[in-house]
């Protein structure tokens, strides 16, 4: 009996005409935006691909240390064509350098080009489920116990020896497979879109992480169909339930989640002031007493040549000195050397500490929010697909603590290789050729530079010429052995993990609504009129 | 007779539980909303005025000797908070929030968030704005909440008749079928009327008593018109929902067709037009990318003007004549930059405009565009941020040239502190950048075409809607 009630109730849910209109406007809309997000995906692959190639070919021909930019990528994720999360927004990569030594916490490039572009949106699954598919669930369930008793067929059926949870689980197994079927088209359809669309790799991974998506989906429209039966089944005319079941759409969807999120978007501009009051500051300070410390060195006469190539080539933003130096000018510019990449990497971590700190008050904040927006089941459901997928927040978070911890393995590495001494700004082998020495002597005897005041200066003389010609073939540094970071994102497991807080309230309401659902239906009267 | 029927169908509007839980939905959302908009007007109030402390202190430094500080002068030319954001916010947060103005080099560049501007060092990780990302604000209530009732209140006012046999006797009297549909209309019109003037006067209220700013007229005026504005967007909803109760036969039928066609016009083809944003044609180059094609323009313009120079030889000229050439050298190469920056924020700019013109097609957009065209918030303010800075860059330039000029008179001036004296000058001389509103009048002629295309279809679906019902079969 149950099986011709959920046949009965499944044939006439796809063959209406609300099923049908719905899930065809959810249909185009999917076209669309998976049709736009996959290209923009394969955008940003190809720039993914191309960096790392730049960045790998960036490191082959490195003079000296202070030369050295390290650029990390971050790879784009194939399932922000489904979810889209921050991942089109955040950027495409950290670099950091040994010249101005930061810990990376923000991306650069590859976000937004347009800053406008926040003024627009765009659709993604998550969002067709949620706007589309919540009110599929809706039109369904709104009439399912007070329509069939506005027909009068509720009394018929009563009248059998069915018993009334029989009858409650009939509609609403035969809701959910309409549903289950709908949404899994739709779901096929995307992939069938990614997979027609070359260039995409659809690995196994995207397909599983799909499937999680389409559970989570149906667990979310399941608790809809439910609310819609339970709602139908405390008003008396169906129109009532239906007038509820909107204002419940309205305030759930739209209004509370939007509220919160600006509040909260308030409290977290007003409370996180600690980096925009502090660092400022703290570069001061970084300079000034790098200045101080300089200060200290005792001035010895002596003369300077830098490398014009390579000091063009990188834009100024690097140290490199000329082969053609007196070993004075050496000696003091160890010193300095020690002196500013000492004090610059102390404070690189006092203000990823500031920063730090402001996130966390950040991070604080908004588990705070989502922790109250996980009782309200669209808001729920669109922070679990969004920890499923694993393009949101979250995996930035994830990714700059990686990237902290590479920072500091990265600088290990420089100290072992002793990249802050002789090797920051001095290129090829220590000892000097026949040439170079007699060059240095030839100089050292110039008068020119000697008139001077004490301190090092720039050499012009009469050889500026002759050193300024003398090009070796300078060794490039090895960076084979250089750690290389690997962003490890999240596997299924972990994933499941993530979002099963989530997942445990939406189950929950499930439950809760089934028996609400069936102790009302248990009591409902179907000879009461209006 | 008309009268009668108007008063039979607003009793049965305005006693009904929709009518309820509407009035109490509205006033909840106006009083949330127009709290945390207080609460956060407050704080953009503050680093508004932090940044206007900081140009004054600058100028103030300028002021006692021009010449030695003119590269110092940065001024940040900043969109002020306004009240009227709390009628139609139109993003204004998301969009670059002003300019920055450098007297040396002379150059004027957007600038993006707040924070960027006043601050060196920030994290740039925002909220994720999803598709249902809303400013809430009074255009959010009125374009989402009180549409969707708009929607709910008519989608079975001749279908419903029809279902319970009254439309028969109606039709039976002698008077014209059209007057019923507009008997329907007109009721449910006042029936929307009611809770829009109710949270329109609540929030004003709420504004005047906990806002910092004083109680204003023209912020009255505003409302008012936003209130016009409101009912022109509203009568479409009515209509489309007579509309569709025409169509559906039956009510189940009318309700959903409605509600798709809310669901498409409200929420679909105003949040997806954003996709188009990816399309080949509105690509721009990153910031990054401008500002490498900018240094590259000015290159090309000092290797131009160094070969000019050398053609005409400068060995005839005098002192005075150099300088000038100097200057004009330092112009070109500034305005070859400027030239950049200015093409690339005006492509984006019509890229933008353009996607939304796409959204012309939804009345919740036409919406949504008039009302803050009327306000003068969001993209419109931004542009007309961008000429006062212009505006306010050429006063600066030319209040230098005329008041602290070591050129000779008639000759080429450009900002250079080599052509200004490091002779103290009036503080209160110096002109200050202050963000005004564009006058009502402009605003109206701004808003213009987004209201005339709102009476349009009124008009279309209006009579769409008398004609379908001339022909609408009872039986």
């Amino acid at each position: 009996m149950i099986k011709a009630i959920i046949k009965r109730e499944f044939l006439d849910n796809i063959l209406s005409f609300k099923f049908i209109a719905c899930v065809l406007a959810a249909l185009i809309v999917i076209s669309m935006c998976t049709f736009v997000l996959t290209a923009d995906y394969k955008d940003r692959l190809k720039n993914y691909d191309k960096g790392v190639a730049l960045a790998k070919e960036a490191l082959s021909g490195v003079p000296t240390y202070s030369c050295l930019t390290v650029q990390i990528y971050k790879k784009p994720s194939p399932l922000s064509i489904f979810i889209s999360g921050i991942e089109r927004k955040a950027g495409s990569r950290v670099e950091f350098t040994n010249i101005l030594m930061e810990i990376p916490t923000f991306l650069r490039g590859g976000g937004t080009k347009n800053e406008f572009s926040d003024m627009v949106s765009v659709f993604d699954f998550s969002a067709v489920v949620i706007v589309v598919f919540t009110l599929l669930a809706i039109l369904l369930s709104y009439n399912s116990i007070s329509g069939e008793k506005e027909d009068g067929v509720l009394s018929l059926i009563l009248s059998n020896s069915l018993p009334r949870y029989k009858l409650l689980l009939g509609k609403y197994l035969g809701g959910l497979i309409s549903i289950a079927v709908s949404l899994a088209l739709c779901f096929l359809w995307g992939i069938l879109i990614v997979v027609f669309s070359r260039n995409v790799e659809v690995s196994s991974e995207l397909l599983t992480s799909m499937v999680l998506l389409y559970l989570l989906s149906l667990i979310y429209l399941s608790f809809i169909l439910l609310l819609g039966i339970f709602i139908s089944s405390r008003t008396k005319s169906s129109f009532i339930s239906l007038l509820i079941l909107l204002a419940f759409y309205l305030i759930f969807v739209f209004l509370i989640p939007q509220a919160f999120r600006t509040y909260t978007a308030g409290r977290i501009h007003e409370q996180t002031k600690n980096v925009e009051k502090n660092s400022q500051f703290l570069l001061d300070e970084r300079s000034k007493k790098i200045e101080a410390t300089l200060r200290n060195v005792p001035q010895t006469k002596s003369w300077i040549l830098r490398d014009q190539f390579y000091m063009e080539l990188y834009q100024g933003k690097a140290n490199v000195l000329s082969r053609i130096n007196p070993p004075e000018t050496i000696k003091k510019q160890k010193v300095y050397t020690s002196i500013r990449t000492g004090t610059e990497r102390e404070y690189a971590e006092k203000i990823h500490e500031l920063v730090d700190k402001d996130l966390h008050i950040e991070y604080r904040i908004r588990r705070n929010l989502n922790n109250l927006l996980a009782l309200n089941p669209p808001s729920s459901f669109e922070r679990t697909t969004e920890l499923a997928a694993d393009t949101g927040v979250d995996s930035l978070n994830r990714f700059f603590q990686q990237i902290n911890l590479y920072w500091h393995q990265y600088m290990r590495y420089m100290e072992d290789k002793g990249a802050f001494g002789l090797k920051y700004f001095y290129p090829g082998p220590e000892e000097l050729t026949p040439y170079e020495k007699e060059l240095i002597k030839k100089i050292n005897a110039d008068p020119s530079w000697q008139t001077a005041p004490g301190r090092t200066i720039l050499y012009r003389g009469k050889y500026l010429k002759e050193a300024m010609d003398y090009k070796p073939n300078i060794p490039y540094i090895d960076l084979n052995d250089m750690p290389v970071f690997k962003f490890q994102p999240l596997g299924l497991s972990e994933k499941i993990g993530a979002c099963f807080i989530h997942m445990i309230v939406l189950i929950f309401y499930n439950l809760l609504f089934l028996i609400l659902a069936h102790l009302s239906f248990n009591s409902y009267d179907p000879r009461k009129r209006e | 007779m008309f009268k009668d029927l108007i008063k039979r169908q607003l009793i049965e509007d305005i006693m009904s539980l929709k009518f309820l839980i509407n009035i109490v939905l509205i006033l909840t959302a106006v009083i949330v909303f127009s709290l945390i908009f207080i609460k956060n007007y407050h704080n953009l109030l503050d680093a508004y005025s932090k940044s206007r402390m900081n140009n004054e202190k600058i100028l103030m430094a300028f002021s006692k000797t021009p010449s030695s500080n003119l590269e110092y002068v940065t001024l940040y030319c900043l969109m002020e908070p306004r009240t009227e954001r709390l009628i139609s916010d139109a993003y204004e947060e998301k969009i670059p929030q002003g300019f920055l103005l450098t007297a040396r080099p002379y150059l004027i560049q957007a600038k993006k968030q707040a924070e960027e501007v006043m601050y060196t060092q920030i994290s740039k990780r925002e909220l994720v704005s999803s598709a249902f990302s809303y400013s809430p604000d009074l255009t959010f209530i009125v374009q989402f909440l009180l549409s969707f009732f708009a929607i709910v209140l008519t989608f079975n006012a001749v279908s419903a008749e029809k279902e319970n046999g009254t439309l028969r006797l109606v039709f039976s009297n002698s008077f014209k079928s059209a007057y019923f549909v507009l008997a329907k209309y007109v009721s449910a019109f006042i029936t929307i009327c009611l809770p829009l003037l109710l949270g329109l006067i609540l929030s004003l209220i709420l504004l005047a008593v906990l806002s910092v700013t004083p109680f204003s007229s023209s912020l009255v005026l505003n409302f008012l018109s936003f209130l016009i504005i409101s009912l022109l967007y509203l009568s479409i909803f009515i209509l489309i929902g007579i509309l569709c109760s025409i169509i559906g036969h039956s009510s189940k039928m009318s309700l959903v067709l409605s509600l798709l066609s809310w669901i498409f016009l409200v929420i679909i083809i105003p949040r997806s037009s954003g996709m188009l944003l990816s399309l080949k044609r509105f690509d721009v180059p990153a910031e990054e990318e401008i500002r490498e094609l900018a240094f590259k323009a000015e290159g090309a313009t000092i290797a131009r003007m160094n070969k000019q120079m050398a053609e005409n030889s400068m060995k005839g000229f005098d002192e005075d004549r150099k300088k000038e050439m100097k200057l004009r050298l330092n112009y070109e190469r500034n305005k070859s930059i400027q030239d950049i920056y200015d093409f690339y924020l005006r492509k984006k700019l019509s890229a933008i405009k353009t996607i939304r013109a796409i959204n012309y097609v939804s009345p919740a957009s036409l919406f949504e565009f008039s009302a803050s065209s009327m306000a003068g918030t969001g993209l419109s303010h931004f542009e007309n941020l961008w000429q006062q800075t212009r505006q306010f860059g050429n006063d600066f330039v030319s209040f230098l040239k005329d008041n602290i000029n070591t050129l000779k008179k008639g000759s080429y001036f450009y900002p250079d502190p080599d052509s200004i004296s490091n002779k103290p000058i009036d503080f209160n001389a110096i002109p200050k950048f202050e963000d005004k509103q564009l006058k009502l009048g402009e605003r109206m002629r701004d808003a213009l075409p987004y209201i005339s295309l709102l009476v349009f279809y009124n008009l279309f679906i209006f009579i769409f809607v008398l004609y379908r019902f001339q022909k609408y079969d009872v039986r």
